[in-house]
């Protein structure tokens, strides 16, 4: 069993290496275009709401600083959620043709997630930071929030990846949705006070990680949220498990369709 | 007794021809799978086959057995099912040792990447550990013979080259028993030696292997036994030359349907006909009487006739021009001979293509296959590989 471990490990870190060095090696602006997509995404949201476009309510912190985490976030949250199907769609070629521990796939994604991530959040949160004059102890827990988002993403995506990988109907859904969802999220606004949107908010079972790290970052100390990430968390962990196995179950269903 | 590295029972495998089918059948059974009790079902839905049917044989330690069977017969799915690639339907497969299978070559490969950096990811792929792909390394690059490109992007490399890498990596570190399906013929002449050197090696070291292949050379090669599938199912197996001979004999009967070609410019010839004894010994006499229907009067016509084995290889060829006969061709009947002291083919099927010319090899007026294949046999059970068999004369001083 260790060894097995040791193996889905060792193949995982391998792939992804293979995927980060390759990923920018035909580029020459290379990893700018990792950031590009969050920071033209919180730009726009920062110039419409400079324009008094969007009307946004009080906050503890600047608006860019709000959008700019928000936005991190909630990309974090796309990324690990199409990552198993990436993965899959990526190593076709060599699904059908070798048998390998198939988890190695699921942790070469969330590598490239995490370094792909902390790329571009590790520099702009600093500038933020340096910009909102927020310092504080807390701000190296938020590594528990952007672990549990990612952990959130990678469970719905192992969950619907046999059936949007058969049904390619389903994976249009998938994409479909992942685009307005971000509405519904607090990653570009507050949660509104009343109404239907502020129930769809606030019962999003992304928001508390959104604004658990908003509060880790910026010292906000909104315990309610943080509590709620970690029972969503937890929860998280405990489902992963059975994720696995059924991922494991569906891999040769799938593959045996790829061929064809 | 001797030890089995493999032991299949009973082993089947369906599929849907229909795509759509396909992918909700596939939802079905990973329903099936994820409900407790619930067992699948063994009776065909509606569109599937089966590709494999209870299929059983086992395969002795050290031992090498061959796959030989029409396209689409199921020798692929076979392996993929033993290799674990696939879920058989029913069936059971026991093995016994690391169990390595080359179905393709360079699994893994980024063609970004330099050839150095693609052995560690397909190694790692293949399941070899980094510190045992570090100390192999120098041993995979000599093999592969690619010292002056290791840093190479491998998109720069021809597609030989990135053949001889994948092979090079697949067979540095030795698994018990190694799954072949038809890569062997990799790279140029040497590397191809090199490779059934290795495998030889392997299987001197008590290795077992099953080879997929076409070519009857490396199954008569290279095989202990054979086992011949057709239509999915298990037609016989049995000792490597019994087995070859029935299944050739079978290709080259099935065979004859489907090649019947002729090309005819009806401006100069109306028709060709061959007569000939199909079946002659290897090495004896053989008289070919080619009938040229001519629709005019042909100066200076070159004729060539070409012998063409079973895996499309042009055996031997000769044409009236190098013989210095250039055969003039009247208008209505003519009649050639074509006539070998001692046809020197291997034992086998041969086709034979007759063309006929201009006083230029490319103004072609005419081409045909023979629709009944010459069987050239051999009574002796002593059975050289190669393409011919000449009869030297041994000496020793």
């Amino acid at each position: 069993m260790n060894n097995l471990f040791r193996n889905i490990f060792e193949l995982g870190l391998r792939l992804a290496i293979r995927d980060f060095s390759s990923l920018y090696r035909l580029s020459f602006l290379g990893f700018f275009w990792g950031i590009a997509t969050p920071l033209v995404t919180s730009l726009s949201f920062i110039l419409l709401q400079r324009s008094n476009i969007i009307i946004i309510p009080e906050i503890p912190i600047s608006y860019p600083a709000y959008v700019i985490s928000g936005t991190l976030m909630w990309q974090l949250f796309v990324d690990s959620l199409n990552s198993p199907m990436n993965q899959i769609q990526v190593n076709k070629s060599v699904l059908t043709k070798i048998k390998f521990p198939w988890l190695s796939l699921i942790l070469s994604g969330f590598f490239n997630v995490m370094i792909n991530f902390f790329l571009k959040f590790i520099p702009i949160i600093f500038i933020i930071l340096v910009l909102e004059g927020s310092y504080n102890i807390d701000i190296f827990v938020v590594i528990f929030p952007i672990l549990g988002i990612s952990l959130f993403g990678f469970l719905i995506g192992i969950y619907v990846l046999p059936i949007i990988t058969l049904f390619e109907d389903l994976k249009r859904v998938v994409n479909l949705l992942t685009g307005p969802l971000i509405f519904l999220t607090p990653a570009l606004y507050p949660i509104p006070e009343s109404g239907v949107l502020n129930l769809l908010v606030k019962n999003n079972p992304i928001t508390p990680f959104i604004l658990s790290a908003r509060s880790f970052l910026f010292n906000l100390g909104d315990n309610q949220s943080i509590e709620s990430f970690l029972f969503i968390f937890f929860i998280s962990i405990i489902l992963f498990i059975p994720g696995c196995i059924l991922y494991n179950l569906a891999m040769p269903i799938l593959i045996e369709r790829m061929e064809n | 007794m001797t030890q089995s590295s493999l032991i299949v029972k009973d082993l089947s495998k369906k599929y849907s021809r229909n795509l759509r089918r396909s992918l909700l059948y596939g939802g079905l059974d990973l329903g099936k799978k994820i409900i407790p009790f619930s067992n699948q079902k063994l009776r065909l839905r509606k569109t599937e086959f089966w590709a494999i049917k209870d299929i059983s044989f086992d395969l002795k330690k050290g031992e090498t057995l061959g796959i030989v069977g029409h396209n689409g017969a199921g020798k692929t799915t076979l392996l993929k099912l033993i290799s674990g690639l696939l879920y058989p339907t029913k069936g059971q497969i026991e093995i016994n040792g690391k169990l390595n299978a080359l179905i393709s070559l360079g699994i893994g490969f980024n063609p970004i990447l330099t050839g150095r950096e693609n052995i560690f990811v397909s190694g790692a792929i293949m399941g070899y550990p980094s510190e045992m792909i570090k100390n192999k390394f120098d041993e995979i690059v000599a093999f592969s013979e690619l010292e002056d490109f290791i840093d190479s992007p491998i998109k720069t490399y021809s597609s030989g080259m990135m053949a001889r890498l994948g092979f090079s990596i697949a067979v540095s570190i030795e698994p018990q028993i190694l799954l072949i399906d038809e890569i062997l013929a990799v790279g140029d002449l040497n590397f191809s030696i090199k490779c059934y050197r290795r495998i030889n090696e392997f299987r001197s070291n008590g290795g077992s292997i099953i080879l997929v292949s076409h070519s009857p050379y490396a199954i008569r090669a290279n095989c202990d036994r054979v086992l011949w599938i057709e239509n999915g199912m298990k037609k016989n197996i049995g000792k490597t030359k019994e087995i070859c001979d029935e299944y050739e004999t079978f290709s080259a009967k099935k065979d004859d349907v489907s090649l019947s070609k002729s090309y005819l410019d009806k401006e100069y010839i109306n028709d060709i006909k061959l007569i000939y004894n199909n079946k002659i010994e290897s090495g004896n006499s053989f008289n070919l009487k080619i009938i040229i229907d001519s629709q005019k009067k042909l100066k200076d016509s070159i004729i060539t006739v070409s012998f063409f084995n079973l895996t499309g290889q042009n055996v031997i060829a000769n044409n009236s021009n190098e013989s210095e006969v250039k055969p003039v061709l009247n208008k209505g009947i003519n009649s050639v001979n074509l006539f070998y002291d001692n046809l020197i083919l291997n034992r086998g099927s041969y086709y034979i293509n007759v063309t006929i010319s201009g006083d230029h090899i490319n103004t072609q007026y005419a081409a045909m296959v023979n629709i009944n294949k010459l069987e050239i046999s051999s009574k002796t059970d002593k059975y050289g590989a190669g393409l011919v068999r000449l009869k030297p004369s041994w000496n020793k001083e």
